[in-house]
């Protein structure tokens, strides 16, 4: 064997690739076998940043999309290790990020770290950070979920734009932080938004490459459930909040998607109307009828809602896709969650394509806006299996068999019933 | 011999055969470079190349959006990049691409050209740079070359990230990889910012034009922009 070879061969085997990725890249599926550029799509994707080289402290198993600003995925077999997602393996989606601080790991010290307090309010604040630490603290465990996660999943439709996710693109963690409407409580008189408020809008130290015309990132977020739940995270999983992570301080509304949760929080401004910033109209919206998939859509603020409340999700941990397993008895688990605000009532499990379906076993979430735990145990015969899962609330929400009712030309909030093709002998 | 084991060997395969061909992740075509050039200032190629299969619109709305996220194009590159990227990465690219011209020879290749398109975007046409964005290469490159005639080289085949300090102005971004472009249009182009734009005559008289066998030398290691950075000669 050459060098070259036995060097590359080395460098396949030492890779942190799922299984289902490689065999993507190298276009061995039906989905990816149009004659796509997979060869040197593969050898190019070896040639990216290993994760601790974009974010120190960050483990080599993420797989990394982007290693610029840091875009890093959570494998889901390491996801699944653990009931709290570590710090080390939590997945990182940027769009830009902030210098220095988001490099690594360690917590930032929130002394001299400024927050402004404006808009539409009687008198416009700044806080320093400090300051946060007085305050009652509030502890919640949610699910934190990148709106874009499972976005390669639409591909089975219509091929969308973005980051390819799979399912790593989340974690659970805990934070903790004082509640914001407790900060706002602390002022003389207290800060209340004026009558016209309707939404609250977050930006964070980050800022574009310098040198570019591209617009800062903010997002507007729904006054009332800010009001209601917003916490100024300062801790995560009872550290410091990593600067990674958008420490020192993070706006946190648990039960939304990740992105709404402004890092390296520097501003809030009480709005009457939702931010026209490219990062909330067209970015980040989905339609609020469905389209059919590989159809253009222009979107307003009234035809199109921001990634906002989290959809109800199962993802199945084990087994995993392509795993080959015992025929008998095979025991089945993952995670499901919703937006928090209503418990999540059933996971239930088909290996007959939906025909029927039987309830996994639930277990009790960490607080509200975390994930449940399901597990059950199904009988399968030789040969190939689907196993599918899908998640209902007290709501009625369920998720969708066909995930693609929901297309959109970003490809956010796929919350299709999961699956696994699994190989029983 | 597991399932595995089958596709480690089929990837270290697939990956010797892609290092071999001398090519980037893009299929050869019309445009290839300028779409390098444009996608590669705010992400790595591998999100363009993953991102194969969108629809014409939505290729149209991407390249809208980018120019909202700060893309600068001329109406003729919008044309080349909608062009390349619905005929390459559509719904239906053709099913061989392209190949590079075979036997490519640096005296075919104009440096200048190769400049033009797929770093001026970023230096400026005359090299010049962009203050607090972008460093100048004119002058530059020709005092890093001088003291060590192996590191531009370096720089282009495996990129530069990190903070550098150049006439005492501070950057601190990423230059990506150009490892996608051939030995010769690699060496043609640093003989372009290197020797031909030496307008204060840093090099010594007797510092060899560089060869396509030169950038050929250097390619293959296992080393990334970090790296690089590490190995920067001191300049002015």
């Amino acid at each position: 064997m050459s060098e070259h070879l036995s060097r590359a061969l080395r460098r396949v085997q030492e890779s942190k690739l799922e299984r289902r990725e490689l065999l993507r890249m190298m276009g061995l599926t039906a989905a990816a076998s149009a004659g796509l550029p997979t060869v040197a799509q593969f050898a190019r994707a070896q040639e990216l940043q290993p994760a601790s080289q974009v974010i120190a402290g960050k483990s080599d198993a993420l797989i990394v999309h982007n290693d610029r600003t840091g875009v890093l995925e959570t494998p889901l077999d390491l996801l699944s290790e653990h009931a709290i997602t570590p710090k080390e393996i939590l997945y990182v989606r940027n769009n830009q990020i902030a210098e220095p601080e988001g490099r690594d790991l360690e917590g930032k010290p929130l002394d001299g770290w400024t927050i402004e307090l404006m808009g539409s309010v009687a008198f416009p604040r700044v806080v320093d950070a400090a300051t946060l630490a007085d305050l009652p603290q509030e502890e919640v465990t949610m699910v934190l979920q990148c709106s874009g996660n499972g976005r390669s999943f639409f591909a089975r439709s219509v091929q969308t734009r973005g980051t390819q996710w799979a399912h790593g693109g989340m974690g659970q963690v805990t934070f903790r932080g004082p509640k914001l409407s407790s900060l706002l409580d602390t002022f003389e008189p207290a800060l209340a938004p004026r009558d016209e408020a309707r939404f609250v809008t977050a930006e964070g130290k980050d800022a574009p490459p310098e040198g570019s015309s591209r617009p800062d990132f903010e997002h507007s977020l729904p006054l009332d459930d800010v009001m209601e739940r917003a916490i100024l995270a300062t801790h995560m999983n009872g550290e410091p909040l990593a600067g990674a992570h958008g420490g020192p301080v993070r706006l946190v509304v648990p039960g939304y998607y990740g992105t709404m949760n402004v890092k390296w929080l520097s501003r809030l401004r009480f709005e009457a109307i939702e931010s026209n910033n490219v990062n909330q109209i067209p970015r980040y919206r989905i339609p609020n009828d469905p389209i059919e998939p590989g159809t253009p859509i222009t979107y307003t603020h009234e035809n199109s809602t921001p990634n906002w409340r989290q959809r109800v999700k199962s993802v199945i941990f084990s087994p995993a896709n392509e795993d080959e397993v015992a025929a008998g008895e095979v025991e089945v688990n993952g995670v499901a969650w919703n937006d928090g605000t209503v418990p999540v009532t059933a996971v239930e499990i088909s290996i007959d394509d939906g025909q029927t379906w039987r309830r996994a076993d639930l277990s009790a979430p960490h607080g509200g806006y975390g994930w449940y735990e399901f597990s059950t145990v199904v009988n399968l015969g030789s040969g190939q299996s689907r196993i599918w899962s899908r998640a209902v609330d007290e709501r009625g929400q369920v998720q969708p068999l066909n995930g693609s009712i929901r297309w959109n030309p970003s490809g956010y909030e796929w919350n299709g019933a999961d699956y696994v093709d699994v190989t029983a002998s | 011999m597991t399932h595995r084991t089958v596709i480690s060997l089929l990837a270290a395969l697939l990956l010797a055969l892609a290092s071999a061909q001398d090519g980037g992740p893009l299929p050869q075509g019309p445009g290839v470079d300028l779409v390098y050039g444009k996608c590669q200032q705010c992400h790595p190629i591998n999100y363009t190349v993953s991102n194969a299969g969108l629809p014409d619109f939505l290729w149209a709305d991407t390249i809208q959006l980018m120019k909202q996220l700060g893309m600068e194009v001329t109406e003729e590159e919008e044309q080349i990049l909608f062009d390349y990227l619905t005929t390459y990465l559509g719904t239906e690219p053709p099913p061989e691409p392209q190949e590079a011209s075979a036997a490519e020879t640096s005296a075919e290749v104009d440096g200048a050209q190769v400049y033009a398109t797929n770093c001026a975007s970023c230096h400026g046409a005359e090299g010049a740079g962009i203050p607090g964005g972008f460093p100048p290469v004119a002058g530059h490159a020709a005092d890093l070359a001088a003291a060590d005639r192996s590191y531009p080289i370096d720089v282009l085949l495996y990129g530069l990230n990190g903070p550098i300090t150049v006439d005492g102005t501070s950057y601190d971004g990423v230059m990506p990889a150009w490892q996608q472009l051939s030995d010769a249009r690699l060496a043609a182009v640093l003989n372009h910012i290197v020797i031909a734009w030496d307008e204060e005559g840093t090099l010594p008289p007797n510092f060899a034009r560089y060869a396509p066998e030169d950038v050929a030398e250097a390619r293959g290691r296992d080393q990334g922009p970090r790296d690089v950075l590490e190995r920067r000669p001191s300049v002015p």
